[in-house]
C-alpha cells in the first residue's frame, strides 16, 4: 500500500534552459531569429511593430491585417484560400495594440510553395472593395452581437474608463466606424508600417541555406522606407471612478475591476505579476478560493496584469449572479486590501512562484511556444537575457517585497469599478 | 506516428504509455467513461456537476490543486454528452505527484454537504453565464430536444434545467461515484519524456490497490429512424436571424464516419470552402456559415448553422443551403477536393501531435473509441474515403424526412 497521505517529493524546477535562436539580419536589415529542427512542420512569424494604437481611424489596423490575404498583385483572394487550404497549411494575420502578426505554419515539404505566396500577402496586397464589403459585413455582425454580452460590454468600458477615448488604448469601437472605414485606409496603413525599418521574423522548422536564402530574395521586395515613430500616449482616465452599463435581462453581471500599473519593462513589473497571480492568476488564487469555492458566487474570476508597450493595467474580471454582485466587488476590495497589510506567507509564496515557473516552462516547450515568446521579445525589444532575470527575478522574490509592492500598486483610491448587467 | 504502449492492471484501469524525448512537460488524461448520456432523465447535468466535485478534495488530499500547483502544474477537465475528461500538466520530473493526485481521488472522493452546496451554486452561475445570459444561448437546448426523442442526447451536458441541479442529493453523489468512476470504467493516458518501464510500476503502485467497480452494461434507449420533417422558429432579443438544420448521421465507432467527417469540411472548413464561397461570399445570404458532425459516440447530428444577413428572408436562406445540399446529392466530389480536405485533416493532426496534452488525451479517446488497438488508425481511414464515399454518405444523411429545422429569429 502506497502512503498516500504525503506528497511525493517536490523536485524544484532549478534549471530552465530556454533554446536560444540564431539571431541575424538580412541584407535589407530585417531581423531573423532562426530556431532550427528537425521538424516536419515550419513556422514563420513576421512581425511589424505597429498596431491599432497607431492607426488614425477606428478599426484600421485590424482590417488591413485581415484584409492581406484576400488578394494581392498576382494571387486573387479565392487562389490563396485555396492554396493555403490545399497544402494544410495555416495562415493568420492579426493586428493587437502594439503590433501586426502574419504567421504560417506548414509542413516542411509544402514551404516553397506556400512562401511566394506569403511574401505577396506581406508586400503586395491590393485590398479589394468586393472582399472588404464582405469582411467588414462579417465583422459587423460579430462586433453587434458581442454587443450583446455582459462581459463585452465591460471589457470596452473598461478600457474607456482607464485610457479615455482619444488613443487607442482606450478607445471604444462603434458600429459607425465600420460604414466609415475604407480601403484606402487600409493602403495607406500598409505603405506606411509595412516597411523593413518595423519589421522581424521569426523562423522554425528544419530549413537549409537555399531555404534561408529563397526567403531573403523574396523579401527585398519589403519597402525600405522609414517607418514613423509612435506617438506618445496621452491618457485621459475618467474621473468618475464607479460605472454601470444596463442590459435588459441579464441574470449575470460581468465585473471589472482594476487600475493602471506598469508594463514589462518596468523593473517592478516581475515582482507586481507575482502578486497578481497570487491574488486571481491560477485556480488555487485568493479570488477564485473565495468568490467561488467558499461562496459559489461564480464560475471563475481572474486578474492579470496587462502589459502593453506604452503602459500596463491590472484587470479583475469575472461574472456573477445579480444577486451576488455587491458583495462580489466588497470580496475584491478585501482582498487587495488584504495583499497590502499582512505578508504572503511563504508556503503561498512557494506554491506561486513555482506555478508561474511551471507556466514558463510550458510557454517555451516546443518550438511554435518559443516563436511566440520570441515574437514578444522582438516587440518589446528584449533579448532572452531578460527571461533569465525574469526567473531569476521569481526565484529571489520575498514576502516583503510582496507587501511593499502592493502597497505601492495597489492603491484603492486608483481603482475604477465597471459592472454591466441588469 | 504516436508510437505507445498499452497495459491493462488487475482492477481493469487501462494505460497507455508515449514517451516524447523533446520536452520538460509531462501530461496525465484520465478519461472515465462517463457523460450526460449515462444521467437519469429526471436528474441531468449530474455527470458536470460531479466533475466539479472532483476538484473538491479527496480523503487524503484536502485541497487536488494546491499539490499540484506547487509542483508546477496545471489541470482541467471537461464533461461532455459521452465522456468525463481529466487532463493535467506538469514538469516531467514531478510525475509522481501527479498519479498520487488522480489515484487518491479515484480510491475516495471527499464528500460533504457543504462542498456539494457550493458546487451546485458554481455550476448554476455557469449555466446561466454559458447558456442564459448569452445571445443565442438556448439553440442547444431545443435543436436537442427536436432531433432526439428517445436518446439521451437530447439534453445538454449543463442539464435540462437549474431546477435539476438544485435537486441534487449527496446520496447521488456517491452512488454515482462507485458505479462510474471505478478503475475499470476509466482510461489512463501518460505522454512525456518518461521511460514506460519506469512508469509502469508507479503506476501499478499508486492505482494497483483500488478495488474495480460492479459491472455494469450501458443500455440506453436509442432513436428510431426520423420519419417526418421536423421544423420549429423561435423568436428573441437577438440582432440577428440564425438557421440551423441538423440531420440524423452514424455514430463516431462507424466506419461511415470519416466520410461524414470529410463532407463536412468540404462544406465549410476554411475559406476556399464551399458555403463561405457560395453564400457568403457570391450569394451574401449569410455573415457565417457552418457544416459540422456533433462527433458523439452514438448517433450523431451533422448541423448546419448560418448567422442570416439583415434583410435576407429565413426562407431564402434555407433554400440555398437546400441547393448545396442537392449539389452533393447530384455531383460527385472532384478528386482534387476532396485531397485538399484530407491534406488539412492530416496538417491538423500533424500540428496537434506537437502537444504533449494533445497527445495524452488523442490516445485515451482512440482507447475508447477503437479499443485495445496498438496504433491509431484515424488518419488510415481518413486517406481511404472515396468520391462515392461521399456521395453515398450525402444520399443516406440528406433525406429532408431525417431532419430538424430550427428558425431562431429576431422579435419584431
Amino acid at each position: 500500500m502506497p502512503n498516500r497521505t504525503k506528497q511525493p517529493p517536490i523536485k524544484e524546477i532549478k534549471d530552465i534552459n530556454i533554446a536560444r535562436p540564431l539571431c541575424y539580419k538580412m541584407p535589407n536589415q530585417v531581423p531573423v531569429f532562426l530556431f532550427k529542427n528537425n521538424s516536419e512542420i515550419a513556422s514563420i512569424q513576421i512581425v511589424f511593430k505597429k498596431g491599432s494604437f497607431d492607426q488614425e481611424v477606428p478599426l484600421q489596423a485590424f482590417f488591413t491585417a485581415r484584409m492581406l490575404s484576400e488578394g494581392t498583385l498576382t494571387f486573387k483572394s479565392h487562389d490563396i484560400a485555396q492554396t493555403i487550404d490545399y497544402y494544410g497549411a495555416r495562415l493568420n494575420a492579426e493586428a493587437s495594440k502594439d503590433n501586426i502578426t502574419i504567421a504560417l505554419i506548414v509542413s516542411k515539404k509544402n514551404w516553397s510553395k506556400l512562401l511566394p505566396v506569403l511574401i505577396e500577402i506581406v508586400t503586395a496586397p491590393v485590398f479589394p472593395e468586393k472582399e472588404f464589403k464582405v469582411a467588414t459585413n462579417i465583422a459587423l455582425q460579430r462586433y453587434l452581437i458581442n454587443n450583446e454580452k455582459v462581459k463585452t460590454l465591460s471589457i470596452r468600458k473598461f478600457k474607456e474608463v482607464l485610457f479615455g477615448n482619444h488613443n487607442f488604448y482606450g478607445y471604444n469601437t462603434k458600429k459607425e466606424d465600420f460604414d466609415s472605414l475604407k480601403t484606402v485606409h487600409l493602403k495607406n496603413f500598409h505603405q506606411k508600417y509595412f516597411t523593413t525599418s518595423s519589421c522581424g521574423l521569426v523562423l522554425t522548422g528544419n530549413f537549409i541555406d537555399k531555404n534561408l536564402q529563397e526567403l531573403e530574395h523574396h523579401f527585398m521586395h519589403l519597402s525600405q522606407k522609414s517607418c514613423p515613430l509612435s506617438k506618445s500616449l496621452k491618457i485621459e482616465s475618467h474621473t468618475e471612478k464607479n460605472h454601470f452599463i444596463h442590459k435588459k435581462g441579464a441574470v449575470q453581471s460581468a465585473i471589472r475591476y482594476g487600475c493602471l500599473a506598469i508594463n514589462r519593462l518596468h523593473p517592478d513589473s516581475t515582482a507586481l505579476r507575482i502578486l497578481i497571480m497570487a491574488l486571481g492568476g491560477y485556480f488555487g488564487s485568493r479570488l477564485m478560493n473565495n468568490l467561488r469555492e467558499d461562496k459559489g458566487y461564480t464560475y471563475g474570476i481572474g486578474s492579470s496584469l496587462v502589459s502593453l508597450k506604452k503602459a500596463g493595467y491590472i484587470t479583475i474580471s469575472t461574472q456573477v449572479g445579480n444577486k451576488f454582485l455587491k458583495d462580489s466587488i466588497a470580496q475584491i476590495s478585501n482582498e487587495i486590501e488584504k495583499l497590502q497589510t499582512t505578508k504572503i506567507d511563504t508556503n503561498e509564496l512557494f506554491i506561486v512562484k513555482n506555478y508561474l515557473l511551471g507556466s514558463l516552462l510550458r510557454s517555451t516547450d516546443g518550438h511554435l511556444n518559443l516563436s511566440n515568446l520570441t515574437t514578444m521579445l522582438f516587440n518589446y525589444d528584449l533579448d532572452f537575457n531578460y527571461l533569465d532575470s525574469y526567473i531569476h527575478q521569481i526565484k529571489q522574490t520575498t514576502s516583503e517585497e510582496m507587501l511593499i509592492t502592493a502597497q505601492n500598486y495597489l492603491n484603492k483610491d486608483n481603482f475604477y469599478t465597471v459592472v454591466a448587467g441588469g | 506516428m504516436l508510437a505507445f504502449e498499452r497495459f491493462e492492471l488487475n482492477n481493469g484501469l487501462k494505460v497507455l504509455l508515449h514517451k516524447d524525448p523533446d520536452t520538460e512537460i509531462a501530461a496525465v488524461n484520465i478519461l472515465y467513461d462517463v457523460g450526460a448520456r449515462d444521467e437519469h432523465p429526471k436528474k441531468t447535468g449530474f455527470a458536470h456537476l460531479f466533475e466539479h466535485l472532483m476538484f473538491g478534495g479527496s480523503q487524503n488530499i484536502p485541497k487536488y490543486d494546491e499539490p499540484l500547483e506547487k509542483v508546477g502544474g496545471e489541470n482541467n477537465a471537461f464533461t461532455s454528452n459521452d465522456i468525463t475528461n481529466y487532463y493535467l500538466s506538469l514538469p516531467r520530473h514531478n510525475i509522481e505527484t501527479a498519479f498520487w493526485l488522480e489515484s487518491d481521488r479515484m480510491a475516495a472522493l471527499d464528500f460533504s454537504e457543504r462542498k456539494l452546496a457550493i458546487q451546485k451554486s458554481v455550476v448554476i452561475e455557469e449555466f446561466k453565464e454559458s447558456y442564459l445570459n448569452q445571445p443565442y444561448g438556448d439553440t442547444w437546448a431545443i435543436l436537442r430536444k427536436m432531433a432526439y426523442k428517445v436518446h439521451p442526447y437530447q439534453w445538454q451536458t449543463i442539464g435540462k434545467s437549474i431546477k435539476h441541479i438544485k435537486n441534487a442529493q449527496l446520496q447521488d453523489v456517491k452512488d454515482f461515484f462507485y458505479k462510474f468512476y471505478r478503475p475499470d470504467n476509466a482510461i489512463l493516458s501518460v505522454a512525456g519524456n518518461l521511460e514506460p518501464h519506469t512508469m509502469m510500476p508507479m503506476i501499478e503502485k499508486w492505482f494497483g490497490d483500488i478495488p474495480a467497480g460492479k459491472k455494469h452494461i450501458r443500455d440506453l434507449p436509442q432513436e428510431t429512424a426520423q420519419r417526418k420533417h421536423r421544423r420549429k422558429t423561435v423568436l428573441r432579443d437577438i440582432p440577428f436571424n440564425k438557421i440551423f438544420k441538423a440531420y440524423h448521421s452514424c455514430k463516431r465507432t462507424d466506419k461511415a464516419y470519416y466520410a461524414i467527417d470529410l463532407m463536412s469540411d468540404i462544406l465549410s472548413n476554411g475559406k476556399s470552402s464551399r458555403l463561405y464561397n457560395n453564400l457568403v461570399k457570391k450569394k451574401k445570404l449569410f455573415a457565417s456559415i457552418d457544416a459540422y458532425i456533433t462527433g458523439s459516440l452514438d448517433n450523431n447530428l451533422f448541423v448546419f448553422e448560418g448567422t442570416i444577413n439583415n434583410g435576407i428572408d429565413v426562407k431564402d436562406a434555407e433554400k440555398a443551403i437546400e441547393i448545396e445540399i442537392a449539389d452533393l446529392c447530384h455531383k460527385k466530389v472532384k478528386e482534387k477536393e476532396l485531397l485538399k480536405v484530407k491534406n488539412k485533416v492530416e496538417a491538423t493532426l500533424a500540428l496537434s501531435l506537437l502537444n504533449v496534452t494533445h497527445k495524452a488525451m488523442l490516445l485515451a479517446i482512440n482507447e475508447l473509441i477503437d479499443g485495445n488497438t496498438k496504433t491509431l488508425k484515424d488518419i488510415e481511414y481518413y486517406k481511404m474515403v472515396t468520391p462515392d464515399d461521399i456521395l453515398n454518405q450525402a444520399q443516406t444523411i440528406f433525406n429532408t424526412n431525417n431532419c430538424s429545422t430550427l428558425h431562431y429569429l429576431k422579435k419584431k
